[in-house]
């Protein structure tokens, strides 16, 4: 499949879909300053393109997609940029030699799952006045394509929430009764809670709660790729080269022995003496089918209980034929719970 | 141990919390169950317990607050059904144990076997999970369920409506603990431990118990028994672990594909870390005629339930699944493992290779690991004391 096609590809989402958790830069339009040169044209100021044509309409699209505010530039490190409209081809050592003025410290050439490049970048400089220098470049043609370069924006500090959770978490006093009690408004009550007792708002003392990497991640558990920027001092210029082993082109096909004789059943397995075994006497057990008889009960009892409804509204309708359609749309909330 | 001891003690190593109960009882007569609930532990095919159900059942029973650790598939379901069974007062319709899981999948799961452990017992037994109707769901409560096993969301919301009633619980059971109390669930488990009474007993389980979890427990516990494994125990011998190495990410796909008769032998699972990888592989392997399914928590309930019982009842062979699947599903026939991506943290490495080899039965994990993999997997490897090596030609024969 060619990567237009994948890229294009309805079913298999948009690239933009997993930008979520990243820092994001700005359109360049955005830039102002920066944005002097030609080859993208700021078609506000009536330069290179027309407000109507080139890229598409513009204004619609920014109708729909107000453009973000631009990024202040960094005043502590990590000084990086966004680098968009990136070619799919370039390396990192193309990158930079594009940026040859500045001392590049790391790349990332963000890529996806199938470890194709989507088109933008990362590049963290070791000082403001590289990143200054590298914004000048702005525009310009990096492996034939005029690529933007922006302040990225920086890692979101992840707001440090008011732990609820930080102190005993069983009651002191008995259960008040629910706010809500079966009445008229029994499905109206959902955001009716119980109050909430003043140690929710007590000092956060829980380890987890420290701001954690954007990644979802344990600490500890960094992706091996991350941490080969960290590890490997990235002089300009240098460190390039040996990152990675250099895979083979092609991959080796899988030389697998067909299966001999009917293998055993999938009976106990043997265990050494080593590790004692969590099983004690006990067998492995076939209770597959006690299951399927519950399933089987369930089901029945499901039945029952739709049969006995039926009968009911029946019975209701055939007292007053002319009774309004009770509302049967499902429930919005099972929608909204669907996240369990 | 004050509490205060006992977090200074864990932030210098977890190793150095250990169990603190070690009587067993090895035959389920002499556990003094009812003579129901024993009629239904027998006709669920159990003979004897396992050694979590030998060790923990009974100061589950006695009302002590328990964690309870043991290998993945080693009855630790059946092991708090039977305790929370044998607790229950039957002439008292309101719920008195409360069990959460973290799927919906794994608490219809628990759902079953309760009552098909209790099938004697005329207990009343409901699933109180999202993606259902909320009305029916408010209507089974009322009516009364003595035990529910439920998801965090959905059990919350009943007992903020009335529907659930907690004064007559007397324990509250939280399968795969760590996933319950790790950032995801915490909050809301919080929540629900407010709506609770005071002397409700909590019980814990789970195959991997973390030291920030154990921390936790300080927060709710009290005095608690604590049945633990150490981590270099927690591989099960049955469960053969292996790795392709596939060099890159894009040739993993062809690799699947070199395996893939390998993989019907019997049923199998394939791991993926996102939703959308999962419908991406599902879609190329389909593309390619190969026959599989595919399960994620973007997908509707009633989907979600269609394919687990078509993986349950063997028509389907091969799941593609996110990490929802990994923790606590128990299809016995699964004897195969894919994780096409290794996971995001080490405690899923143990729940997900544990989908496979349940109860004392083979199994095998084959791990595909780029070059950019390598580490994560020796420091698997480092982290369990476990041996993984590169898948032999014969793989076939293993499972």
């Amino acid at each position: 499949m060619a990567l237009s096609d994948f890229l294009s590809d309805p079913s298999t989402g948009s690239w933009a879909d997993e930008m979520d958790d990243l820092p994001s830069a700005p359109a360049a339009v955005t830039q102002g300053d920066n944005f002097r040169s030609g080859g993208f044209g700021d078609d506000r100021g009536g330069r290179g393109f027309s407000s109507r044509g080139g890229f598409g309409d513009r204004e619609e699209r920014e109708s729909r997609y107000p453009p973000r505010a631009p990024v202040d530039l960094p005043t502590r490190p990590p000084y990086t940029i966004h680098l968009g409209n990136l070619p799919f081809d370039a390396t990192d050592a193309d990158i930079e030699n594009f940026f040859n003025e500045s001392k590049v410290t790391s790349i990332r050439i963000m890529k996806d799952f199938e470890d194709k490049p989507k088109g933008f970048g990362y590049v963290e400089f070791d000082s403001l006045d590289s990143l200054k220098k590298a914004l000048e470049r702005n525009g310009q043609s990096l492996c034939g394509r005029n690529v933007r370069v922006s302040v990225a924006e920086p890692p979101r500090e992840r707001e440090v929430r008011e732990d609820r959770t930080a102190g005993e978490w069983r009651r002191a006093e008995p259960v008040a009764p629910p706010a809500g009690r079966f009445g008229n408004d029994r499905y109206a009550d959902r955001g009716d809670r119980a109050p909430r007792g003043d140690h929710r708002t007590a000092v956060n003392s829980w380890r987890r709660e420290e701001p954690l990497p954007a990644s979802e991640t344990r600490p500890g558990w960094e992706k091996p790729r991350e941490r080969e920027h960290r590890d490997t001092s990235w002089g300009g210029g240098q460190g390039f080269a040996n990152r990675a082993p250099p895979a083979p082109a092609t991959r080796k096909k899988l030389e697998l022995k067909p299966r001999s004789a009917e293998a055993p059943a999938p009976t106990a397995a043997t265990t050494t003496a080593a590790k004692s075994s969590p099983f004690g006497a006990a067998k492995a057990i076939d209770s597959d089918a006690a299951i399927r008889r519950v399933e089987e009960k369930l089901k029945q009892e499901q039945q029952e209980k739709k049969e006995a409804a039926d009968k009911i509204r029946k019975e209701k309708e055939a007292k007053k034929p002319a009774a309004k359609p009770e509302e049967k749309a499902a429930e919005p909330e099972a929608a909204a719970e669907a996240q369990a | 141990m004050s509490a205060r001891e006992e977090t200074a003690g864990l932030e210098i190593d977890q190793n150095e919390i250990e169990s603190n109960w070690d009587e067993i009882v090895d035959n389920f007569d002499n556990m003094n169950l009812s003579p129901e609930l024993l009629r239904g532990i027998y006709a669920y095919g159990f003979e004897r317990p396992s050694t979590i159900q030998q060790r923990a059942i009974l100061p589950v029973i006695k009302g002590h607050d328990v964690i309870a650790q043991a290998q993945s598939g080693t009855g630790k379901t059946a092991t708090f059904s039977i305790s929370a069974l044998q607790k229950l007062d039957l002439t008292n319709p309101q719920c008195q144990a409360l069990i959460l899981a973290p799927t919906r999948e794994l608490a219809q799961q628990i759902q079953k076997v309760v009552i098909a452990l209790g099938d004697f017992m005329k207990v009343q037994c409901h699933a109180c999970i999202g993606g259902t109707i909320v009305r029916e769901d408010m209507k089974i409560l009322e009516a009364g369920a003595q035990v529910v096993v439920g998801t965090p969301g959905r059990v919350f919301d009943m007992i903020n409506r009335g529907a659930l009633k907690t004064d007559s619980m007397k324990m509250f059971i939280l399968d795969e603990a760590d996933e319950m109390l790790s950032r995801g669930f915490k909050d809301q488990i919080y929540d629900v431990f407010q709506r609770l009474p005071q002397a409700t007993q909590v019980v814990l389980l789970s195959a991997t118990m973390p030291s920030e979890v154990m921390e936790v427990t300080t927060k709710f516990m009290r005095d608690p028994i604590r049945i633990l494994v150490k981590k270099d125990e927690l591989t099960l011998e049955g469960i053969k672990q292996f790795y392709v190495a596939v060099e890159k990410e894009e040739w993993k796909l062809d690799t699947l594909c070199d395996l893939y008769e390998t993989v019907t032998i019997t049923q199998a699972v394939i791991f993926c870390n996102t939703r959308r990888k999962v419908d991406w592989l599902t879609e190329k392997l389909t593309a390619r005629e190969f026959t599989v399914s595919a399960m994620h928590g973007d997908m509707e309930q009633s989907q979600r339930e269609v394919i687990m019982k078509e993986f349950r009842s063997g028509s389907s062979r091969v799941l593609i699944a996110t990490d929802l699947l990994a923790r606590g599903i128990d299809v016995q026939q699964v004897s195969l493992v894919i994780n096409y991506d290794l996971p995001s943290n080490k405690e899923n490495y143990i729940h997900r290779i544990g989908r496979g080899g349940r109860f004392g039965r083979k199994g095998v994990a084959i791990n595909f690991v780029t070059a950019d993999d390598t580490r994560m997997l020796r420091e698997i490897e480092q982290f369990y004391s476990t041996q993984i090596l590169e898948m032999p030609m014969n793989v076939a024969d293993l499972i």
